[in-house]
């Protein structure tokens, strides 16, 4: 086994080596098994790689004295395993592998992560990491790893360690947001403040509203209910219950600490004793979400409300909050710092333990441990993923939950530990993220859990937007806040979450310059998530045609989906193609046979079979171009196909006792190879070229979804090429496809497994939401080894194009549509190629071992395989030719 | 500069008046006549004198086969001198631009090129717009929408063609719905052009034919695909042998109606004085089940679905009456021969045989296997199902892509109605394997991507 890990890990080595120098191939094969773990499980950084920092984090598998971690998560029903807290970890680095150079120790420690607080010296480090059990003292050390720290990050500023954090915060009352050091300019910077104004009104009213009590938010009838539903609709029935009684805590110490009003305060503190009184283990206040959200708001209260109560209240608060914030901690180090993305914590529940920790600090002794491990996970992981582009991994449906957190934990980490955490390169991409894959008067990307919720731009993106505006200099982000407030001016009316965030950062007259996204490319990849995003027009997509091709790296983990080498296609700001299915619950099997499965995506099943969900079915974007009138994408799903093997989701399967075997569409499908080359061209040309193999002779089925718009086939001449249209009040759309041997369609509006509402899901305005039929069209090959689909989509205003078939020689197919003359090779068993050239565009874009004749002479690639985009610049061709390229984690973090 | 003087040199051969060199082409096809619905071809139970007439007066090729035997597959092949499942087209199909590739040349823009008239006159069921005359070549087209009487007219349509052209060396083809009829015969409803006296009682019509019942040990999925396609196409799923013998005696009657328009036609020629200078080719797109294996429709690629009257002939004495059993396959054959005829130039990429060749020489050796194809379909919906057939002088290998028995052999010789399959015989291991071995070669050297996964 060790030896066989050994092999994949020198294979994907070599392989990636050569994405930085000289790449003697244009194609890269990964081999990795999965290129983020649910839990680590390998070590980082390692192999001698330069890390893109001068103060790396150390990660390691971690252990429970006898094997290593497995992956285990809040919301789950797989225990955890009860040998976490056995275990304490040491590190060891040096410049030398005897560990003599400039050696630096690690204190012991309960977790997994060990960033670095110092800026690391230029050249090679050394490293190894230990652990032993509890009263033991002895050590068993890993092998010795080493990394290059290159001299051009030399002067990053580097996080402070944790004792500097710890002194800045041994203050006196209110320690929340530095408010002992700032209260005073706070107060005076908001008092002509409009919004701060308008919130008080708010504030106001808010002590006219009667105390809550333990009821739930909305009634669900169980009846006849398994009774996982009937623990799934509980849930949901007090969900929201949390963040209910505690706002307004937190509401009323704003208001406070705006006014000094010390009516405010008062009334805080009766609601805040009324919500410690709640029974920490009922419905209302026990589950993490809600349990968490009374944590924060009885954290805020105690801080900015501590000369207010009494030597016994304070007992009280200091009790409640160490019970409800240890129901948090005690299941952290040596788990969640080692989980990729463990979604509720990141989400919501690390922001609640957070804001409660720095409220008792100095109060509860065991806040210093939690606040230590709470900022050395922060070091080590934020943004989460330790990725860089600005995009999240689970599509746009459920990053809006994770903005709260985002921006308040930056803030306040910020205010720790004096790094401007919105100065990261995450965050420095993210306007650029949300602006290409949510712009403005357009859906967001359909896909990922619950992006069926985000048609238009939704509160928590505008709020979170604006936020960003307040610690961003970007006129990007500017000119997309304001086209938003333009057009959602309902939003902001004062009193949203991210209010206080903008009192703290309040500057009046803040001058906001804005450029037009006009100025952008059309085209942007962000590689660490897999995103493709391609523009007509990214000023106005509600006007225009957006495409999107998705593969991303960290495969269908948490709320991702099996949608690698998925496009969609969003016309005039509306969802024409894009995922289908409904988000109700983890454990639904319309959920699990149909709504995160690639049967609901626009990509491709090979004997019926999906793509396997969890981190292990993963794909990655090698390749991308920006052009004037061509826009290119490459996606690689290649290793996302076969046999569950997450445990995560076969437990879910398991909760509700169904089989992911081939009847319900899983198993080992011996996919090989996917590789599809999308291209957006002028006038409303969207070409998908797939490259597909597997170990056997497999059926092919490539699928399109429509889930708002009717699809009707066509009947065709020539079963080699199969037609559709999309009937729509948007414009004129269809599609063909082509393949060298004939292919069958199938038109239906079924869910392989039907949508039920049974848990009464709602949409963002909290109407229960309706599962309507939706409409889906798979086109199959025969059983094929190798095979080539070539795709047509057109979406226009006018009259959709006759596509003309000029050719069919040697498997090559030459079509013409439009101004496109399109030459594609669908013999599987012949060199893939494609190009398209545009006459009126003077655009050429070729893959492939076609000749290249552009502007009357033959042009030449540097590298055999790569993709080419040959356009003219004046009288000038621009050439752009690109090869594939890794995402930072096969880069940085193999094993 | 170039194209001009092409073009200049093209034009003065358009005016040059047929000559024996350059005859007339006038191609006469049925849609699903079979083999042997012909007088001439020994059949008691129907009088068809114009096709008899074209026998008498030429070749009537007994072993001719469709490429597929369905209506828009085979037209394509027909038209383009390809197989289907080199084209693609191996289903019906709407007629629609974009879909025929420039590159493959159809009938009626060969000929043009070569300096021909081309006139074609019918029954159309081709992926190619009628008015898409740049790319079929027909410059006359006329009749091709589905009406009342449309056979009827059909010889009137053509005649006009002849009289215009009885100058000009010309191809004509004149292509002819029925028996097509019989499809809506079989589910009682209206026939689209003509109407039928009723039936007889049984006992008057046409006996069933000796190897009327289904035979044993076929391959279970052709009877299943007519549950999926349902009693529309297949309403004879539950026909008592007397209605058999009915469907039997209403087929002869519309194949004696187009054989009556036949006659129109060949009549014109002779009224504008070009009888003899025409070679005629008289053939049919597919055949019809007509109850042997209890089949009606075609698809199937038993000989009764498969086999078409081919015939060549020229009304001045010039050929020897006769029959010919080398293998032909209309679908390919046709225009490498109507090339052979006329010079006109052959595409280089057309791999059928050129039949004027044999015609010569009776004597000549062409072919001694051929194959042909299958892809079952409700209409113009593919189900999936495939089959490709092997024929050799003696034997017949049918073998499907689906099911537990997917091969049939039959000795033709001794078995013409194909009842008894050897396939499943020991004594037969030899002949069969050879049979799937030749085919796999075959579909390799020949591109064909079919597998039937044995």
């Amino acid at each position: 086994m060790m030896i066989l890990k050994k092999i994949i890990t020198l294979s994907l080595s070599i392989l990636a080596s050569n994405a930085f120098g000289q790449q003697e191939s244009a194609t890269i094969q990964l081999t990795a098994e999965k290129l983020h773990s649910r839990v680590r499980e390998w070590p980082y950084p390692v192999n001698g790689i330069t890390v893109p920092t001068n103060a790396p984090a150390l990660l390691w598998p971690g252990t429970n004295g006898k094997e290593m971690v497995k992956p285990m998560e809040s919301g789950s029903t797989v225990p955890e395993d009860p040998n976490i807290g056995n275990v304490r970890y040491k590190v060891m680095l040096a410049r030398d592998k005897y560990f003599k150079k400039d050696l630096l120790s690690s204190s012991e420690q309960r977790w997994a992560v060990y960033p670095l607080h110092q800026a690391l010296k230029p050249g090679k480090w050394y490293w190894k990491y230990g652990y032993a059990l509890k009263g033991s003292n002895q050590w068993t050390w890993s092998a010795v790893y080493d990394f290059v720290v290159d001299a051009k990050y030399a002067n990053e500023k580097v996080a402070p360690p944790i004792r500097e954090v710890l002194k800045r915060n041994e203050g006196s009352h209110p320690l929340l947001w530095d408010m002992n050091r700032i209260g005073e300019d706070f107060y005076r910077n908001n008092l002509d403040n409009p919004e701060a104004k308008k919130f008080i009104v708010f504030a106001e009213k808010l002590m006219l509203a009667p105390l809550p009590t333990e009821k739930p938010q909305r009634i669900i009838d169980t009846t006849g209910k398994t009774p996982l539903e009937k623990k799934i609709i509980v849930e949901r029935m007090y969900h929201g219950f949390g963040d209910a009684v505690g706002n307004p805590v937190r509401n009323l110490c704003i208001a406070y600490q705006l006014t000094k009003d010390k009516r405010f305060i008062l009334d805080a503190k009766r609601r805040a004793l009324n919500i410690a009184n709640m029974n920490p283990d009922g419905l209302a206040t026990g589950d993490d979400f809600t349990s968490g959200a009374v944590l924060e708001a009885l954290g805020w209260f105690y801080d900015a409300g501590y000369d207010f109560l009494t030597p016994q209240e304070k007992e009280q608060f200091k009790n409640i909050i160490t019970l409800r914030a240890k129901r948090v901690y005690n299941h952290l180090p040596n788990r969640f710092e080692l989980h990729v993305s463990d979604n509720h914590v990141w989400q919501i529940t690390l922001r609640n333990l957070a804001i409660a920790t720095v409220a008792v600090i100095n109060d509860v002794p065991e806040a210093k441990e939690w606040l230590t491990y709470m900022y050395e996970v922060w070091s080590a992981r934020f943004p989460v993923l330790g990725t860089t582009d600005g995009g999240w991994h689970e599509g746009n449906g459920y990053f809006r939950v994770n903005f709260k957190s985002i921006i308040y934990l930056s803030q306040m980490f910020g205010d720790f530990s004096g790094v401007d955490y919105f100065k990261l390169p995450w965050m420095q991409n993210l306007p650029y993220y949300m602006l290409y894959t949510h712009p403005n008067g357009a859906a967001t990307t359909a896909i990922g859990d619950m992006w069926e919720n985000v048609p238009y731009i939704v509160k928590a993106e505008a709020w979170f937007a604006d936020a960003l505006t307040y610690r961003m200099n970007n006129p990007f982000l500017n000119d997309y806040v304001n086209g938003i407030k333009r057009d959602h001016p309902n939003y902001f009316h004062g009193t949203d979450d991210y209010l206080f965030f903008r009192l703290l950062n309040y500057k009046p007259n803040r001058n906001l310059p804005t450029s037009s996204p006009a100025l952008l490319p059309k085209t942007r990849k962000f590689a660490d998530v897999g995103v493709v995003a391609m523009h007509e027009n990214l000023a106005q997509a509600d006007k225009s045609l957006s495409s999107y091709l998705f593969s991303s790296p960290f495969g269908s983990s948490g709320h991702g989906h099996a949608s690698q080498n998925a496009f969609t296609i969003n016309f005039k700001g509306k969802v024409l193609f894009g995922g289908t299915g409904y988000y109700s619950n983890f454990s639904d099997k319309h959920n699990l046979l149909f709504y995160r499965t690639s049967k609901a995506y626009n990509t491709i099943l090979a004997d019926s079979l999906n793509q396997k969900i969890g981190e292990e079915g993963y794909g990655w974007i090698p390749r991308a171009i920006s052009g004037q009138h061509i826009q290119y994408a490459l996606g690689d799903a290649s290793n996302a196909y076969g046999e569950i093997k997450s445990d995560f989701w076969l437990d879910r399967f398991k909760q509700i006792k169904v089989v992911p075997n081939k009847e319900n569409g899983y198993g080992e499908s011996g996919v090989t190879l996917y590789r599809r080359h999308m291209l957006q061209l002028d006038g409303g040309y969207i070409v998908l070229y797939d490259e597909l193999e597997a170990n056997k002779a497999v059926k092919w089925t490539t699928q399109f979804h429509c889930p708002y718009y009717t699809i009707e086939g066509e009947n065709s001449a020539n079963a080699n090429q199969q037609n559709f249209t999309v009937k729509t009040d948007l414009g004129n759309v269809n599609a063909s496809v082509f393949a060298n041997t004939p292919l069958k369609m199938k038109v239906h509006n079924k869910f392989f497994e039907p949508a039920v509402n049974w848990n009464k899901v709602t949409d963002d305005v909290g109407q229960i939401k309706d599962f309507k039929d939706q409409w889906h069209a798979g086109i199959t090959s025969e059983a094929k080894q190798k095979f080539r689909f070539l795709t047509i989509i057109q979406v226009k205003d006018g009259k959709t194009e006759v596509i003309k078939t000029i050719s069919n020689g040697n498997g090559i197919s030459h079509l013409q549509v439009g101004d496109w003359d399109i030459h594609a090779q669908l013999d599987g068993e012949k060199t893939a190629s494609l190009q398209v050239f545009g006459k009126a565009a003077q655009s050429l874009f070729n893959y492939g071992n076609l000749p290249i004749i552009f502007q009357g002479k033959t042009h030449k690639t540097k590298i055999t395989g790569s993709s080419v985009l040959l356009e003219m610049e004046g009288n000038k061709v621009n050439k752009q030719e690109v090869i594939d390229e890794l995402p930072d984690v096969a880069k940085y973090d193999s094993k | 500069m170039f194209l001009c003087l092409l073009g200049l040199t093209t034009i003065p051969s358009v005016s040059v008046a047929q000559t024996a060199e350059r005859p007339n082409i006038l191609i006469i096809m049925t849609d699903q006549q079979t083999a042997d619905a012909m007088s001439i071809a020994g059949n008691k139970n129907l009088h068809t004198p114009a096709m008899d007439k074209l026998a008498q007066n030429g070749v009537r090729f007994t072993k001719a086969y469709c490429a597929q035997p369905l209506c828009s597959p085979s037209r394509t092949a027909i038209m383009s001198g390809k197989m289907p499942y080199e084209t693609g087209f191996i289903g019906n199909a709407p007629e629609k631009d974009g879909q025929w590739p420039d590159d493959l040349l159809m009938m009626g823009k060969i000929f043009q090129n070569g300096g021909y008239k081309t006139g074609y006159v019918g029954k159309w069921h081709l992926p190619v717009p009628t008015t898409k005359k740049s790319q079929h070549g027909f410059e006359y087209i006329e009749n091709t929408n589905f009406l009342d009487y449309n056979d009827a007219a059909t010889p009137s349509f053509c005649a006009r063609f002849i009289k215009d052209n009885k100058s000009n060396p010309f191809l004509l083809v004149a292509s002819f719905l029925n028996p097509h009829d019989i499809c809506e015969w079989a589910r009682g409803e209206d026939l689209k052009m003509d109407v039928l006296e009723d039936a007889p009682p049984a006992d008057q019509c046409p006996p069933l034919p000796a190897n009327w019942e289904i035979p044993a040990h076929e391959p279970k999925i052709v009877r299943e695909q007519q549950v999926t396609v349902g009693l529309r196409t297949y309403p004879s799923v539950n026909y008592t042998p007397e209605k058999w013998r009915q469907y039997r005696w209403a087929y002869n009657r519309l194949v004696e109606k187009v054989d009556g328009y036949i006659e129109m036609v060949l009549a014109s020629l002779k009224k504008y004085g070009i009888e003899k200078n025409t070679v005629i080719i008289f053939t049919a797109d597919h055949g019809d089940g007509n109850a042997g294996h209890s089949w009606n429709q075609k698809q199937i690629l038993y000989e009764e679905a498969a086999k078409i009257p081919f015939i060549i002939s020229k009304m001045d004495g010039s050929i020897a009456p006769r029959t010919d059993d080398m293998l032909v396959c209309n679908g390919i054959d046709i225009i490498p021969t109507i090339c052979g005829f006329t010079g006109v130039a052959k595409p280089d990429y057309l791999k059928g045989i050129d039949l004027s060749k044999k015609i010569a020489n009776p004597e000549l050796k062409l072919r001694d296997t051929l194959v042909i194809e299958t892809d079952f379909a409700d209409n113009e919906d593919l189900l999936g199902i495939s089959g490709r057939a092997v024929i050799t002088k003696d034997f017949k290998y049918i073998v499907y892509n689906k099911g537990e028995i997917k091969e049939q052999l039959f000795d033709l010789t001794k078995d013409p109605g194909e009842i008894t399959n050897l396939a499943v015989k020991k004594s037969y291991k030899k002949q069969l394997i050879a049979m799937r071995n030749y085919l796999k070669q075959w579909c390799k050297k020949n591109g064909d991507t079919f597998e039937s996964g044995l």
